[in-house]
């Protein structure tokens, strides 16, 4: 079975990107492109990892995760961050208190993200 | 002022002295008069009440002497006349108008006498016919006084007594009954007695006249002692009113005396007190006030002697203060010129500590400003790092992917990705001419260069370039230029530049609907405004709109993207060019945006 992958980001050329990237590797992708979408889209699909844009109008993608950890039917998914905002910027405490597994710049070497979402999703 | 205050005190005490003389005099007198009065009175209602006493008694001894002798003169008469008839019996004696004549007769004014049967107390002879052949000791309860008399003569005893009696008309009196025992007896063996009876006030009725007399005697004796006390009041008041009247006057008199030598000592001390010392009280009289003006006079002079010491003594200290105060002055000369060094010193030192002080406040507000501008600075700075990388994203991404053979080879996927490329790198660009803009500006290096612009060609232009913007957004766009516009003399590539921007936004932020531009001449101006159907902008924001690097959200929550230096760099271009930029808008109706520029361009 295929895995699945969440892109959010409201870039939409950025969702076109990354899905094209990966669905070449053979993951299913799923594009939102706002934290109000990811949510509604979670309620009917459980994707194996969800890749999070931070820098995004109307919800952050912080706020974000904090709701989908709130959740108790969503909290246990994978989540990595997936964002232009530097390191020093995020820090180690939020990433440990959102239980975010990874943490990706942009822009990437697309080869680069393909190894790591491999890795994350357990391939 | 007759008699002055002191003799009104005294002529109020004198008053009082004899009105309370007076009143206890005519007190005790009249007291002492009503009890003689009374003894008097007394005395003589003692000798009337013991006159009316022994008349009364007298007359009625008299009349009672009268009653009894009355009593026994019938019993003889009656007693010579059973003995000269033995033969006849009670009846028959009872028939016999002889006897009845001597039997009832008279007594006094009103009794009458009535022979009774001694044995059986039965009336046998009486004026009443009633009573005749009546026992008496039916009597009893009506007349229990009468009866008791009567019964005490059963056997032939003697009795007599006072009895009460009431009258028909309800009266109470006396009477008083004597009963004589006749010695002699019938021929049927019956003893009788003659009880004679009569009122008995009709013996002591002259003595009540002579009482009467004797009372009314009496109140004329009343009267007159009444009118006598009367006349010895009056008396007493017309020789108090004389008294007083000869009193009043002799004070007068006395307190004049007095008062006058007063007046005339507080009239010269009042002079002196005003500070005439030369003034004496000229009171030569030979009492107590004369030789207070005396003495008051020998104090006067004394005070003057001791006055002129004063004087001579003050006018040598006078001298002497004055040559101690002008040498303080000097002193005090000296002083001040070292305190006015010494204030001016001062007066430096503050000026220091306030150039001191604002300076402090300058630096603290510069540093504030520049702790603004640094925070500014940081959000900008990951604004721009987030537009600069995320172009840089989509660019080197698809890059990447075109290095596929099988993309290269298709030409729709392929297009599509160099499509995206341009846009991006488009956007790149953007970002790089703003920041180079405001650098420029922040520098002093921005030029503005001044031509003829012919506005409607430019508008063409702009309108050409952002048709495609709008249409992929399903947006309207609509430019209204007014005839013949004079040219005007501005910076054109500025001008675009603002166009575009406004545009650009005003496309951004409306989701529906469309986009009218507008020029015209306004007096001195051309007046452009850009107008949207968008989400609008709550007026709270207005001021800050135009300030550098401000979006209305926070830098992880960006609106529709861009730096925020848009609307600034519009607002210096605009300035610099001699205009004004401004905006009215509706949350949730569109915004629009206003800006001038002058037909001769004044720079600044």
């Amino acid at each position: 079975m295929k895995k699945k992958i969440m892109i959010v980001d409201d870039e939409v050329n950025i969702l076109e990107l990354v899905k094209v990237i990966l669905e070449q590797e053979g993951f299913e992708v799923i594009g939102v492109s706002s934290g109000k979408e990811c949510l509604d889209k979670l309620k009917e699909v459980k994707p194996d990892l969800i890749l999070m844009d931070m820098m995004m109008p109307s919800m952050s993608g912080r706020e974000v995760t904090e709701k989908i950890r709130k959740n108790p039917k969503t909290k246990n998914l994978k989540v990595a961050f997936l964002t232009v905002a530097r390191f020093s910027e995020v820090g180690m405490d939020m990433l440990k208190d959102l239980n975010v597994s990874d943490y990706i710049t942009k822009p990437f070497d697309n080869a680069d993200l393909v190894k790591r979402v491999k890795k994350l999703v357990g391939e | 002022m007759i008699i002055g205050k002191l003799g009104n005190k005294i002529l109020n005490a004198i008053l009082i002295l004899i009105a309370t003389q007076f009143l206890i005099t005519m007190f005790v007198t009249v007291s002492d008069l009503r009890n003689m009065e009374e003894s008097t009175l007394t005395f003589i209602n003692e000798t009337m009440q013991i006159s009316k006493n022994v008349s009364s008694s007298a007359m009625e001894g008299m009349g009672k002497e009268i009653i009894k002798t009355k009593a026994e003169d019938v019993t003889k008469e009656l007693e010579v006349y059973i003995k000269s008839h033995p033969n006849m019996t009670v009846y028959d004696l009872q028939n016999d108008t002889e006897f009845n004549k001597i039997a009832v007769q008279p007594v006094g004014k009103t009794g009458y006498t009535a022979v009774t049967d001694y044995n059986t107390l039965i009336c046998r002879f009486h004026k009443d016919p009633k009573i005749v052949n009546m026992d008496l000791s039916l009597l009893a309860e009506k007349l229990p006084g009468f009866w008791a008399i009567m019964s005490r003569t059963r056997g032939g005893i003697t009795a007599d007594g006072f009895y009460e009696w009431i009258d028909p008309d309800g009266t109470k009196r006396f009477k008083y009954m004597y009963i004589a025992i006749i010695n002699a007896t019938t021929a049927d063996k019956v003893g009788m007695h003659v009880a004679a009876t009569t009122y008995i006030d009709e013996f002591s009725l002259p003595t009540l006249k002579f009482s009467e007399e004797l009372d009314e005697h009496k109140n004329i004796m009343l009267s007159n002692h009444e009118k006598i006390l009367s006349g010895i009041m009056n008396d007493i008041i017309l020789v108090f009113i004389f008294t007083l009247i000869l009193v009043i006057i002799l004070t007068v008199f006395i307190t004049r005396s007095i008062i006058k030598p007063i007046t005339e000592f507080r009239r010269d001390a009042k002079e002196i007190s005003n500070g005439n010392l030369d003034v004496k009280i000229k009171v030569k009289s030979d009492d107590e006030i004369g030789e207070l003006a005396e003495a008051f006079n020998q104090m006067t002079n004394d005070i003057r002697k001791s006055r002129a010491e004063i004087e001579n003594y003050s006018k040598g200290l006078e001298k002497r203060v004055k040559e101690r105060t002008a040498e303080l002055d000097k002193k005090v000369d000296e002083l001040t010129n070292s305190k006015t060094a010494m204030l001016n010193m001062m007066e430096d030192l503050d000026n220091a500590n306030k150039e001191l002080l604002t300076s402090q406040n300058r630096f603290k507000k510069s540093f504030n400003k520049l702790k603004e501008l640094d925070v500014d600075k940081d959000r900008f700075i990951s604004i721009a790092a987030h537009e600069l990388k995320t172009p840089m994203t989509a660019i080197s991404g698809f890059a990447q992917l075109l290095e596929n053979e099988k993309i290269i080879e298709n030409d729709e996927i392929r297009n599509k990705y160099l499509k995206i490329i341009e846009t991006e790198i488009k956007r790149l660009g953007k970002l790089v001419t703003e920041v180079l803009d405001l650098s420029r500006i922040d520098l002093g290096t921005m030029k503005f260069t001044v031509e003829d612009v012919d506005t409607p060609k430019n508008m063409e232009e702009i309108k050409n370039e952002m048709l495609q913007r709008t249409k992929e957004k399903g947006l309207s766009m609509n430019f209204s230029i007014e005839q013949n516009l004079p040219i005007i003399k501005t910076d054109r590539e500025k001008l675009r530049e603002i166009l575009i921007n406004l545009i650009d936004n005003s496309i951004k932020y409306t989701k529906r609907g469309g986009i009218k531009v507008d020029v015209h001449k306004e007096y001195d101006h051309i007046k452009f405004s850009v107008a949207d159907t968008g989400i609008g902008i709550s007026k709270k924001y207005f001021s800050k709109l135009f300030t550098r690097f401000y979006q209305i959200e926070s830098p992880f929550t960006r609106k529709a993207g861009g730096t925020g230096l848009g609307l600034s760099i519009c607002k210096e271009f605009v300035e610099n060019l001699g205009g004004r930029i401004w905006l009215k808008s509706k949350v949730g109706k569109g915004t629009t945006f206003y800006f001038t520029l002058p037909l001769k361009l004044k720079t600044k």
